[in-house]
Protein backbone atom coordinates (compact mmCIF):
# COMPACT_ATOMS: atom_id res chain seq x y z
CA UNK A 1 0.00 0.00 0.00
CA UNK A 2 0.74 3.65 -0.94
CA UNK A 3 0.65 6.65 1.26
CA UNK A 4 -2.48 7.45 -0.47
CA UNK A 5 -4.18 3.80 -0.22
CA UNK A 6 -3.12 3.82 3.29
CA UNK A 7 -4.81 7.42 4.10
CA UNK A 8 -7.73 6.23 1.91
CA UNK A 9 -7.96 3.17 3.80
CA UNK A 10 -7.89 4.70 7.26
CA UNK A 11 -10.30 6.99 5.93
CA UNK A 12 -12.51 3.88 5.53
CA UNK A 13 -11.75 2.83 9.23
CA UNK A 14 -9.53 0.07 8.32
CA UNK A 15 -7.62 -0.13 11.99
CA UNK A 16 -5.06 -2.44 10.44
CA UNK A 17 -3.89 0.29 7.80
CA UNK A 18 -3.56 2.39 10.48
CA UNK A 19 -1.39 0.30 12.27
CA UNK A 20 1.14 -0.23 8.96
CA UNK A 21 1.10 3.92 8.71
CA UNK A 22 2.34 3.55 12.44
CA UNK A 23 5.40 0.89 11.47
CA UNK A 24 6.03 2.77 8.33
CA UNK A 25 6.89 6.03 9.95
CA UNK A 26 7.77 5.27 13.68
CA UNK A 27 11.52 4.61 13.05
CA UNK A 28 11.96 7.86 11.08
CA UNK A 29 9.86 10.16 13.42
CA UNK A 30 11.70 8.87 16.32
CA UNK A 31 14.85 9.81 15.23
CA UNK A 32 13.99 13.05 14.28
CA UNK A 33 12.63 13.34 18.00
CA UNK A 34 15.87 11.81 19.43
CA UNK A 35 17.80 13.95 17.23
CA UNK A 36 16.06 16.95 18.73
CA UNK A 37 15.23 15.85 21.97
CA UNK A 38 18.15 13.30 23.03
CA UNK A 39 15.89 10.98 25.56
CA UNK A 40 14.34 8.03 24.37
CA UNK A 41 11.38 8.60 26.39
CA UNK A 42 10.44 11.50 25.43
CA UNK A 43 11.08 10.63 21.61
CA UNK A 44 8.84 7.62 22.08
CA UNK A 45 6.11 10.40 23.71
CA UNK A 46 6.35 12.58 21.20
CA UNK A 47 5.98 9.88 18.46
CA UNK A 48 2.71 8.74 20.14
CA UNK A 49 1.28 12.65 20.18
CA UNK A 50 1.93 12.89 16.46
CA UNK A 51 0.46 9.19 15.66
CA UNK A 52 -2.79 10.48 18.31
CA UNK A 53 -2.73 13.73 16.20
CA UNK A 54 -3.01 12.22 12.63
CA UNK A 55 -5.65 9.99 14.05
CA UNK A 56 -8.00 12.46 14.93
CA UNK A 57 -7.28 15.03 12.14
CA UNK A 58 -6.81 12.05 8.96
CA UNK A 59 -10.02 13.75 7.47
CA UNK A 60 -8.80 17.05 7.33
CA UNK A 61 -5.48 16.13 5.85
CA UNK A 62 -5.55 17.38 1.97
CA UNK A 63 -3.56 15.41 0.02
CA UNK A 64 -1.65 18.23 -1.37
CA UNK A 65 1.79 17.91 1.25
CA UNK A 66 3.19 14.26 1.42
CA UNK A 67 1.86 12.30 4.00
CA UNK A 68 5.47 12.08 5.29
CA UNK A 69 6.44 15.63 5.17
CA UNK A 70 3.14 16.18 7.01
CA UNK A 71 4.26 13.76 9.69
CA UNK A 72 7.75 15.01 10.21
CA UNK A 73 6.46 18.88 10.17
CA UNK A 74 4.26 17.31 13.18
CA UNK A 75 7.37 15.71 15.09
CA UNK A 76 9.57 18.51 14.39
CA UNK A 77 6.42 21.36 16.42
CA UNK A 78 5.91 18.81 18.96
CA UNK A 79 10.02 17.92 20.17
CA UNK A 80 10.29 22.04 19.45
CA UNK A 81 7.55 22.48 21.70
CA UNK A 82 8.28 20.19 24.32
CA UNK A 83 11.69 21.75 24.54
CA UNK A 84 10.59 25.42 25.10
CA UNK A 85 8.27 23.69 27.76
CA UNK A 86 11.37 21.61 29.40
CA UNK A 87 13.37 25.16 29.34
CA UNK A 88 10.26 26.97 31.10
CA UNK A 89 9.80 24.29 33.56
CA UNK A 90 14.12 24.05 34.27
CA UNK A 91 13.61 28.12 35.46
CA UNK A 92 11.15 27.58 37.78
CA UNK A 93 12.58 24.30 39.17
CA UNK A 94 15.53 26.76 39.56
CA UNK A 95 14.24 29.59 40.80
CA UNK A 96 12.36 27.29 43.57
CA UNK A 97 15.79 25.35 44.79
CA UNK A 98 17.06 29.09 44.71
CA UNK A 99 14.10 29.67 46.87
CA UNK A 100 15.22 27.12 48.92
CA UNK A 101 11.57 25.86 47.92
CA UNK A 102 12.81 21.90 47.37
CA UNK A 103 16.08 20.45 46.68
CA UNK A 104 15.18 16.55 46.41
CA UNK A 105 13.24 17.42 43.49
CA UNK A 106 15.94 19.18 41.42
CA UNK A 107 18.01 16.57 41.44
CA UNK A 108 15.40 14.04 40.55
CA UNK A 109 14.98 16.53 37.86
CA UNK A 110 18.29 16.96 36.34
CA UNK A 111 18.86 12.85 36.24
CA UNK A 112 15.52 12.36 34.31
CA UNK A 113 16.86 15.27 31.85
CA UNK A 114 19.55 12.65 30.97
CA UNK A 115 17.40 9.71 30.83
CA UNK A 116 19.57 8.14 27.85
CA UNK A 117 21.03 4.75 26.73
CA UNK A 118 24.35 6.48 25.42
CA UNK A 119 25.05 8.41 28.36
CA UNK A 120 24.91 5.05 30.32
CA UNK A 121 27.67 4.17 28.08
CA UNK A 122 31.94 5.18 27.80
CA UNK A 123 30.67 7.63 25.86
CA UNK A 124 28.44 9.14 28.73
CA UNK A 125 30.58 12.53 28.68
CA UNK A 126 31.32 12.86 25.20
CA UNK A 127 27.26 12.60 24.33
CA UNK A 128 26.87 15.21 27.03
CA UNK A 129 29.48 17.50 24.98
CA UNK A 130 27.68 16.73 21.43
CA UNK A 131 24.57 17.06 22.62
CA UNK A 132 25.01 20.91 24.50
CA UNK A 133 26.47 21.21 21.03
CA UNK A 134 23.86 20.72 19.06
CA UNK A 135 21.21 21.94 21.46
CA UNK A 136 22.93 25.55 21.01
CA UNK A 137 22.54 25.82 17.62
CA UNK A 138 20.05 28.49 16.32
CA UNK A 139 16.30 26.51 15.94
CA UNK A 140 16.75 26.47 12.28
CA UNK A 141 20.25 25.01 11.77
CA UNK A 142 19.43 22.68 14.99
CA UNK A 143 16.53 21.34 12.76
CA UNK A 144 17.61 21.22 9.50
CA UNK A 145 20.65 19.74 10.69
CA UNK A 146 18.60 16.95 12.43
CA UNK A 147 16.13 16.02 9.65
CA UNK A 148 19.14 15.52 7.40
CA UNK A 149 21.74 13.67 9.63
CA UNK A 150 19.42 11.27 11.91
CA UNK A 151 16.86 10.29 8.95
CA UNK A 152 18.51 11.05 5.69
CA UNK A 153 16.04 13.51 4.62
CA UNK A 154 16.89 14.76 1.38
CA UNK A 155 17.39 18.42 1.29
CA UNK A 156 14.51 19.16 -0.93
CA UNK A 157 11.95 17.09 1.57
CA UNK A 158 13.80 19.31 4.69
CA UNK A 159 12.81 22.21 2.47
CA UNK A 160 9.41 21.29 1.85
CA UNK A 161 8.86 20.11 5.59
CA UNK A 162 10.52 23.62 7.02
CA UNK A 163 8.83 25.73 4.49
CA UNK A 164 12.32 27.14 3.33
CA UNK A 165 13.75 27.51 -0.02
CA UNK A 166 16.44 24.49 -0.92
CA UNK A 167 19.05 27.08 -0.77
CA UNK A 168 18.21 28.46 2.27
CA UNK A 169 18.48 24.51 3.29
CA UNK A 170 21.67 23.86 2.20
CA UNK A 171 22.94 26.97 4.05
CA UNK A 172 21.63 26.00 7.08
CA UNK A 173 22.87 22.64 7.14
CA UNK A 174 26.28 24.33 6.14
CA UNK A 175 26.63 26.45 9.05
CA UNK A 176 25.15 24.03 11.77
CA UNK A 177 28.18 21.88 10.50
CA UNK A 178 30.59 24.88 10.90
CA UNK A 179 29.07 25.79 13.97
CA UNK A 180 29.38 21.96 15.36
CA UNK A 181 33.24 21.60 14.58
CA UNK A 182 34.27 24.56 16.12
CA UNK A 183 32.12 23.79 19.24
CA UNK A 184 33.48 20.18 19.37
CA UNK A 185 37.74 20.64 18.17
CA UNK A 186 39.24 22.11 21.21
CA UNK A 187 42.17 24.49 20.03
CA UNK A 188 43.78 24.22 23.34
CA UNK A 189 44.80 20.50 23.31
CA UNK A 190 45.96 21.07 19.58
CA UNK A 191 49.06 23.25 18.31
CA UNK A 192 47.50 24.91 15.48
CA UNK B 1 47.21 23.84 2.47
CA UNK B 2 47.47 25.30 6.58
CA UNK B 3 46.00 24.14 10.13
CA UNK B 4 43.34 26.62 9.93
CA UNK B 5 42.41 25.51 6.36
CA UNK B 6 41.96 21.89 7.54
CA UNK B 7 40.32 22.34 10.76
CA UNK B 8 37.60 24.79 8.77
CA UNK B 9 36.73 21.85 6.69
CA UNK B 10 37.25 18.47 8.63
CA UNK B 11 33.05 17.72 9.20
CA UNK B 12 32.91 18.51 5.30
CA UNK B 13 35.88 15.75 5.08
CA UNK B 14 34.12 13.09 7.29
CA UNK B 15 30.90 13.59 5.73
CA UNK B 16 32.48 13.41 2.22
CA UNK B 17 31.54 16.67 0.61
CA UNK B 18 34.17 17.68 -0.70
CA UNK B 19 35.01 18.00 -4.26
CA UNK B 20 38.09 15.78 -5.23
CA UNK B 21 40.78 18.55 -5.64
CA UNK B 22 39.81 20.08 -1.91
CA UNK B 23 40.22 16.19 -0.54
CA UNK B 24 43.35 15.53 -2.12
CA UNK B 25 45.00 18.62 -0.34
CA UNK B 26 43.17 17.31 2.50
CA UNK B 27 44.58 13.87 2.89
CA UNK B 28 48.20 15.37 1.86
CA UNK B 29 48.12 17.86 5.20
CA UNK B 30 46.64 15.25 7.43
CA UNK B 31 49.08 12.35 6.18
CA UNK B 32 52.01 15.27 7.31
CA UNK B 33 50.02 17.09 9.91
CA UNK B 34 49.83 15.32 13.68
CA UNK B 35 48.01 17.97 15.15
CA UNK B 36 45.19 18.56 12.67
CA UNK B 37 45.21 14.56 12.85
CA UNK B 38 44.49 14.79 16.43
CA UNK B 39 41.73 17.03 15.79
CA UNK B 40 40.07 15.14 12.69
CA UNK B 41 40.36 11.56 15.25
CA UNK B 42 38.51 14.28 18.73
CA UNK B 43 35.84 15.30 15.72
CA UNK B 44 35.11 11.91 14.46
CA UNK B 45 35.13 10.20 17.79
CA UNK B 46 32.12 12.78 19.11
CA UNK B 47 30.55 12.53 15.74
CA UNK B 48 29.93 9.18 16.22
CA UNK B 49 27.82 9.48 18.98
CA UNK B 50 25.54 10.75 17.11
CA UNK B 51 25.66 7.97 14.89
CA UNK B 52 25.16 5.99 17.64
CA UNK B 53 22.17 7.77 18.51
CA UNK B 54 20.68 7.72 15.09
CA UNK B 55 20.71 3.75 16.02
CA UNK B 56 18.67 3.35 18.51
CA UNK B 57 15.23 2.17 18.06
CA UNK B 58 11.97 2.70 19.47
CA UNK B 59 10.21 0.31 21.89
CA UNK B 60 8.30 -2.65 19.63
CA UNK B 61 5.54 -1.86 21.53
CA UNK B 62 5.42 1.51 20.73
CA UNK B 63 2.65 0.90 17.84
CA UNK B 64 0.69 -1.16 20.27
CA UNK B 65 0.80 1.22 22.77
CA UNK B 66 -0.79 3.77 20.25
CA UNK B 67 -3.49 1.72 19.33
CA UNK B 68 -4.29 0.75 22.49
CA UNK B 69 -4.53 4.60 23.19
CA UNK B 70 -6.65 5.44 20.43
CA UNK B 71 -8.87 2.18 21.61
CA UNK B 72 -9.11 3.75 25.09
CA UNK B 73 -9.52 7.26 23.30
CA UNK B 74 -12.69 5.93 21.62
CA UNK B 75 -14.15 3.97 24.40
CA UNK B 76 -14.10 6.77 26.63
CA UNK B 77 -15.58 9.05 24.13
CA UNK B 78 -18.10 6.62 23.71
CA UNK B 79 -18.96 5.94 26.91
CA UNK B 80 -19.25 9.84 27.47
CA UNK B 81 -21.84 9.64 24.77
CA UNK B 82 -23.72 6.84 26.68
CA UNK B 83 -23.10 9.47 29.53
CA UNK B 84 -25.26 12.20 27.83
CA UNK B 85 -27.16 9.34 26.20
CA UNK B 86 -28.48 7.67 29.06
CA UNK B 87 -30.19 10.59 30.35
CA UNK B 88 -31.73 11.86 27.37
CA UNK B 89 -33.19 8.55 26.26
CA UNK B 90 -34.29 8.66 29.99
CA UNK B 91 -36.14 12.30 29.50
CA UNK B 92 -37.37 11.37 26.11
CA UNK B 93 -39.26 8.37 27.88
CA UNK B 94 -40.50 10.42 30.90
CA UNK B 95 -41.94 12.76 28.12
CA UNK B 96 -43.63 10.18 25.91
CA UNK B 97 -44.91 8.37 29.44
CA UNK B 98 -46.50 12.04 30.23
CA UNK B 99 -47.45 12.60 26.70
CA UNK B 100 -48.91 8.95 26.69
CA UNK B 101 -50.57 9.95 30.46
CA UNK B 102 -52.28 13.02 28.77
CA UNK B 103 -53.50 10.97 25.83
CA UNK B 104 -55.34 8.48 27.92
CA UNK B 105 -56.37 10.90 30.35
CA UNK B 106 -58.19 12.80 28.06
CA UNK B 107 -59.92 9.29 25.80
CA UNK B 108 -61.11 8.43 29.10
CA UNK B 109 -62.67 11.45 30.02
CA UNK B 110 -64.63 12.14 26.17
CA UNK B 111 -65.57 8.33 27.19
CA UNK B 112 -66.80 9.27 30.63
CA UNK B 113 -68.64 12.32 29.13
CA UNK B 114 -70.45 9.66 26.37
CA UNK B 115 -71.44 7.77 29.46
CA UNK B 116 -73.19 10.22 31.30
CA UNK B 117 -75.04 11.40 28.48
CA UNK B 118 -76.27 7.51 28.18
CA UNK B 119 -76.38 7.55 31.68
CA UNK B 120 -78.96 10.33 30.96
CA UNK B 121 -80.96 8.86 28.52
CA UNK B 122 -81.30 5.57 30.45
CA UNK B 123 -82.61 8.08 33.31
CA UNK B 124 -85.50 9.14 31.01
CA UNK B 125 -86.61 5.24 30.66
CA UNK B 126 -86.00 4.85 34.50
CA UNK B 127 -87.48 8.48 35.48
CA UNK B 128 -88.17 7.73 39.20
CA UNK B 129 -91.09 10.21 39.32
CA UNK B 130 -92.67 8.37 36.14
CA UNK B 131 -92.14 5.39 37.63
CA UNK B 132 -93.58 6.31 40.83
CA UNK B 133 -96.63 7.64 39.02
CA UNK B 134 -97.39 4.74 37.51
CA UNK B 135 -97.40 2.98 40.66
CA UNK B 136 -99.20 5.29 42.35
CA UNK B 137 -101.90 5.15 39.16
CA UNK B 138 -102.11 1.29 39.55
CA UNK B 139 -102.03 1.76 43.07
CA UNK B 140 -105.47 4.13 43.29
CA UNK B 141 -106.44 1.63 40.09
CA UNK B 142 -106.70 -1.38 42.45
CA UNK B 143 -107.84 1.06 45.43
CA UNK B 144 -110.63 2.13 43.35
ZN1 LIG C 1 47.64 21.00 10.29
Amino acid sequence: MNDIELIDAIKNGDKNAFRLLIEKYQDNLFKVSIGLLHNTQDAEEIVQDVFFQVYKSIYSFRQEAKLSTWLYRITVNKSLNLIRKQKRNKIVKNLSSFLLINDNKEIEFEEQDYAHPLKILELKETAKEVFAAINSLPTNQKIAFTLNKYDNISYKEISEIMELSLSSVESLIHRAKVNLQKKLIHFKNIDV
Amino acid sequence: MNCKECTEKLVFYIDKELNNNELNTMQEHLKLCSSCNIAYKQLCNKLSVIDKERDLIPNPYLATRILNRIENISYKSNRQQQRILQPAFLIFILIIALFTGFLVGNSYQTIANDNNSSVQTDDLFFNELKQENIELTLLTYENE
